[in-house]
């Protein structure tokens, strides 16, 4: 089934709530909705441009954004333009523009996503990112590092005006061990202090801690602490260090950590609530350590069930070579992509996957894959679908011509034959002669008569195909066939020999089943051989998926190798002399079609034939 | 008066045609034997027997149930026959389709394709044609 519109199942609400300026457009480039932000960027405080064309909206926007629309809506990720657009009456502004196809969960492209970016905000970034590097080079200049020494044997402690300036002592001040670590900050920091050096006495241990104290006039200053025992006759004789204030460089990084975290919020909202299956899993275990609920849709598999376990618990990549060539991507990349992979859910359902993975790393932490799933089967079965009723409209079309065909040689045949012999007869003085013609024509009147009795049942199956199957009780059909057969039985003296039991049932239309019955009987006797009493041996099983009607003869057979695929053919088959095992053998497959059987025929010339008719036991 | 062959043979799955066209030939008075098969089984089975003369002429109907013309070609090509080559062979259709025609040209034995039905005047032509070009 193809959605109509896939627009208005979505839950948008998130996106008034997201914290920048992003719009989304459908199809034909009109605005469904925007960010809040979107929206007082432009001034359209009551957001009456939903619905319009984007292009409609900001008229002044350069002649290439259509181009560019269609661009991203057929895929094409962050397409960037440098625009201007009205912020208020008469006022413009520049933005970067950033251009991204729109897509659903089933990775089809919706629509565009458009957010912006102010090119003087961009500027403002750039700018304080100058200052930035501009501090941190001042901080280096002038490095708050003191140097301190502990003679442990003399429990003497010596520090530099440095460090006695970052504890805002006198320079002349005294220090013992405990209390210079009683300016550590209780609790962590000077538990840490502590511990360090008992393990720099005792076994040895540097440390290089970044720890907090409290200064003497009550402020708290962040401190990177090193320590480097010194021995001596096996000993530890002192430890010397340095003490640095790093108090503005770790504003800045519990700066960026709380940055962290909230951008971290925000990803995750995006991430969770996102159509496209994701996850993000550990380089080095596989282990997945955050999915969202579309991924657990598209494995079956819970988050409890997923998280903290490697991909390959979960058949993900069970083919050797898909995931060979994943490490191989991402080795030389940093990224993978692998289109429709075979995959089976938990549930068993087979499924049709696209990966695609990057690796995101933060410098220290370990190397983790950020990975999209899409569940790529119900745009496969689509096309599938669509090939199916090609193929089916193909065939219908094969059959038309066949018809047409047959229809114009047939029916042409019989005409101009009738005429001539009328014309025979008209000029015929001899009156055995003119009853001869007489009968011929009778015969031939006879034939034609037939053929065009079988063009109607293929013009009324054709126009009945919605009838329901039932169960059949097949000897009833083969009885009536029989007694509808009963002139050319006796006539060839033909013996039927019915192996079906009376309770064997076949599910199929009951009006097919008595012609597809009858046809293949006269058939079997009607191709006798001359020398031979016609025997028809009528047989039936039932597998699994089929019941299997089986109709032997020892008949003059068919050349198989010859006739084969063009058998059940129309134009192929239908004879003019009305035998018409052509026209029976047409309809016959014609019936079973419909019923979604199929017909197998296994022949030696003069020797027999075997029409094997399967029909569906669903 | 046209020549007379000694035989013609007739193959069309329709009884009807196959009398109408003895009957033209009849008229033409050109065959002192004319020989007609429903299938062509029955007329292979004929032209296996040493006894029975290989026609001058043989007439073919193109669609046949069973086995078509040009199963029928095959198998003549594969009779035992030392004069099988001497037949004039001629394909008879209803209506001429340019696919039958290109297959008819691909095949050395078909000496023509004619439109059904034969009259008086188009055995005399085809005699005409075939047999007395040289005479």
């Amino acid at each position: 089934m193809i959605k109509n519109n896939p627009i208005s199942n979505l839950n948008l609400t998130w996106l008034e709530q997201v914290p920048s300026s992003i719009a989304l457009l459908d199809t034909n480039f009109c605005l469904i909705d925007a960010s809040e932000q979107w929206f007082s960027k432009f001034s359209f405080l009551n957001k009456d441009v939903k619905g319009l064309n984007i292009l409609d909206i900001f008229p002044g926007l350069s002649d290439n954004w259509k181009t560019k629309l269609e661009y991203a809506l057929d895929g094409l990720k962050d397409i960037q333009i440098i625009d201007k657009g009205v912020i208020e009456e008469g006022n413009e502004s520049s933005f970067i523009w950033y251009l991204n196809p729109w897509k659903d969960g089933y990775g089809n492209n919706i629509g565009v996503v458009v957010s912006i970016k102010d090119v003087t905000e961009t500027k403002k970034l750039q700018i304080e990112l100058n200052h930035t590097n501009k501090l941190l080079r001042q901080n280096g200049n002038i490095a708050k590092i003191g140097s301190w020494e502990f003679n442990v044997e003399k429990e003497e402690v010596f520090l530099s005006p440095k460090v006695k300036d970052i504890f805002k002592i006198q320079h002349n001040s005294l220090l013992t061990l405990r209390t210079a670590i009683n300016f550590f900050k209780k609790g962590s920091s000077r538990d840490k202090m502590e511990i360090s050096i008992h393990k720099a006495i005792n076994s040895g241990t540097p440390w290089d801690e970044n720890l907090e104290i409290i200064s003497a006039n009550g402020s708290t200053i962040w401190v990177n602490a090193i320590g480097r025992p010194k021995f001596k006759d096996g000993k530890c004789a002192r430890i010397i260090g340095t003490i640095q204030d790093v108090t503005s460089k770790f504003a800045a990084i519990k700066n960026e950590k709380k940055e962290a975290v909230e951008s971290n919020f925000e990803y995750q909202q995006f991430f969770k609530a996102s159509p496209i299956g994701m996850a993000v899993t550990d380089y080095s275990t596989g282990k997945f350590l955050e999915v969202n609920d579309e991924f657990c849709n598209v494995t079956g598999y819970s988050f409890e069930e997923l998280i903290g376990k490697s991909y390959k618990s979960f058949q993900l990549l069970s083919d050797a070579s898909d995931k060979s060539s994943m490490l191989k991507q991402l080795s030389v990349t940093n990224m993978f992509e692998l289109t429709k992979l075979n995959y089976t859910a938990k549930n068993g359902e087979e499924r049709k996957i696209n990966l695609f993975g990057r690796i995101i790393s933060n410098s220290n932490e370990n190397k983790r894959i950020i990975t999209t799933l899409v569940n790529v089967s119900a745009r496969n079965n689509q096309s599938e679908n669509l090939l199916k009723q090609v193929n089916d409209a193909n065939e219908n079309v094969d059959k038309l011509v066949n018809f047409t065909h047959m229809v114009s040689h047939n029916l042409k045949g019989h005409a101009t034959n009738i005429t001539l012999l009328l014309n025979f007869i008209e000029k015929e003085d001899c009156e055995i002669e003119r009853k001869k013609l007489l009968s011929i024509l009778k015969d031939g009147n006879e034939n034609m008569t037939e053929t065009i009795k079988g063009l109607r049942e293929i013009v009324s199956i054709s126009n009945n195909n919605k009838l329901k199957k039932e169960f059949l009780v097949v000897n009833d059909f083969i009885y009536r066939a029989e007694q509808r057969l009963t002139g050319l039985v006796k006539n060839e003296k033909a013996k039927i020999i019915n192996e079906i039991g009376d309770d064997f049932e076949i599910k199929a239309l009951s009006a097919y089943l008595e012609n597809i019955v009858v046809n293949c009987l006269s058939n079997a006797i009607k191709f006798r051989k001359p020398d031979k009493i016609p025997v028809v041996i009528i047989s039936a099983e039932k597998n699994k998926t089929h019941s299997i009607l089986s109709i032997e003869d020892n008949g003059i057979g068919i050349d198989l190798n010859k006739n084969g695929n063009k058998l059940f053919k129309l134009y192929k088959t239908l004879g003019n002399n009305g035998e018409a095992r052509g026209m029976g053998l047409y309809l016959t497959k014609y019936q079973v079609d419909l019923m979604k059987g199929k017909i197998e025929v296994e022949s030696t010339l003069g020797e027999g034939t075997t029409f094997r008719i399967f029909f569906p036991n669903k | 008066m046209p020549k007379q062959l000694e035989s013609i043979l007739l193959l069309d799955d329709n009884y009807s045609t196959n009398f109408i066209h003895k009957k033209f030939i009849a008229y033409a008075n050109c065959a002192k034997n004319v020989v007609d098969f429903q299938s062509g089984i029955d007329a292979l089975e004929y032209l296996k027997i040493p006894e029975n003369p290989i026609p001058e002429l043989i007439f073919i109907d193109i669609n046949m149930p069973i086995m078509s013309a040009w199963e029928f070609l095959e198998n003549y090509s594969e009779l035992e026959r030392e004069d099988k080559d001497n037949a004039v062979i001629i394909l008879l259709t209803t209506s001429l389709s340019p696919k039958d025609e290109e297959k008819a040209a691909n095949i050395g034995q078909i000496n023509g394709i004619w439109l059904k039905p034969l009259s008086e005047e188009k055995i005399n032509a085809i005699i005409q044609k075939y047999f007395e070009i040289n005479d």
